[in-house]
């Protein structure tokens, strides 16, 4: 029987995970070794939804870890093994709205789990123009036109 | 606190669409999201405001985005400079294809390559003379463009243009 670790969301709601999905955040893998985690982990930071999210990845991860190195030397001849069907999974994951790929990106960053954290970010900006940047941001342009068209040429390598 | 608030922000949101509030992301992580982007992206998100503008010029951020990106990508030479996704290397395409494409880089000196073509017929034709040497007319004369590859630092990419003759007789 593995051990469980209890993560406790913002909204007070109590999450058991193996340890091993535990571990996938750093964070956590820290807190773990160094033996604070009696009692469950209390996430004020992080909701419910977004939780139970960050979880399913861990999980999915975990399992996909483990199935990788029981077929270790199992790959067929062009290379191709479950990788791929863990990729396709990960898209299929962050298509979610807006404001919880954002809480998604917060949580990976604060749990620090690496791969989370770059599938959100690298999501959220993906093809987007400057314009959909700062509207997905609420950033009010803080260059007056003039200084826009200079960084913009100073930049036409990344235009083209 | 700043959780609820946020959660409640969301709910507000979700009532109604446009919510001008700012989501105020912290500098550290929006350097975090530029760090996982590729360089044209970078680039274009420098127009985005000031403060990505900085942070992506700030000292230590090419070394960052190095880090993370590292030997992501595999450098060819030969005819031109040409990339390949190191990342896709080994991996099988949806029906266990591996589907890797090698892309033609765009670099400064980069010749046009008909242009050159047409510049050196023209020399062939009209006095049959290269530099110093004549031409001998009963030679095929083959020019073959390579890109030699010089050396590289921290992903700047050191490469010369050269023009190699080989000449091959009939005999």
């Amino acid at each position: 029987m593995s051990k469980k670790i209890i993560f406790e969301s913002s909204e007070g709601e109590s999450f058991e995970v193996d340890e091993a999905v535990a571990l996938e955040c750093q964070t956590i893998k820290n807190m773990i070794e160094d033996d604070c985690t009696d009692g469950g982990i209390p996430l004020a930071n992080v909701n419910s939804a977004t939780l139970t999210k960050v979880i399913d990845y861990c999980k999915k991860h975990v399992e996909a870890a483990a199935a990788a190195e029981a077929n270790a030397g199992d790959k067929d001849i062009y290379g191709a093994n479950k990788d791929i069907e863990l990729k396709t999974w990960d898209e299929e994951f962050v298509k979610v709205d807006q404001p919880l790929l954002f809480d998604l990106m917060l949580a990976a960053n604060f749990l620090i789990i690496p791969g989370l954290l770059d599938l959100t970010c690298k999501t959220m900006m993906r093809g987007k123009t400057v314009l959909q940047i700062r509207e997905i941001f609420h950033i009010k342009k803080d260059y007056t036109d003039a200084e826009e068209a200079e960084v913009r040429k100073e930049n036409a390598w990344a235009f083209e | 606190m700043a959780v609820t608030k946020r959660e409640k922000r969301r709910r507000e949101e979700s009532k109604e669409e446009a919510s001008s509030e700012s989501l105020e992301l912290p500098p550290e992580i929006i350097r975090e999201i530029l760090l996982r982007l590729p360089a044209k992206s970078i680039g274009r998100f420098r127009c985005v405001s000031k403060l990505f503008c900085s942070l992506s010029l700030d000292q230590g951020f090419a070394k960052s985005h190095l880090d993370l990106t590292i030997h992501r990508k595999l450098i060819i030479s030969g005819h031109n400079l040409y990339t390949l996704d190191f990342d896709g290397i080994g991996d099988g395409g949806l029906e266990g294809i591996v589907d890797l494409v090698a892309v033609e880089l765009n670099y400064p000196l980069k010749e046009v390559p008909s242009k050159f073509d047409e510049w050196i017929h023209r020399i062939i034709r009209e006095d049959a003379v290269v530099g110093n040497e004549l031409i001998d007319l009963n030679t095929e004369l083959y020019l073959s463009k390579c890109v030699q590859f010089i050396g590289y630092s921290n992903g700047l990419v050191c490469a010369s243009n050269s023009w190699i003759w080989l000449r091959r007789s009939h005999q």
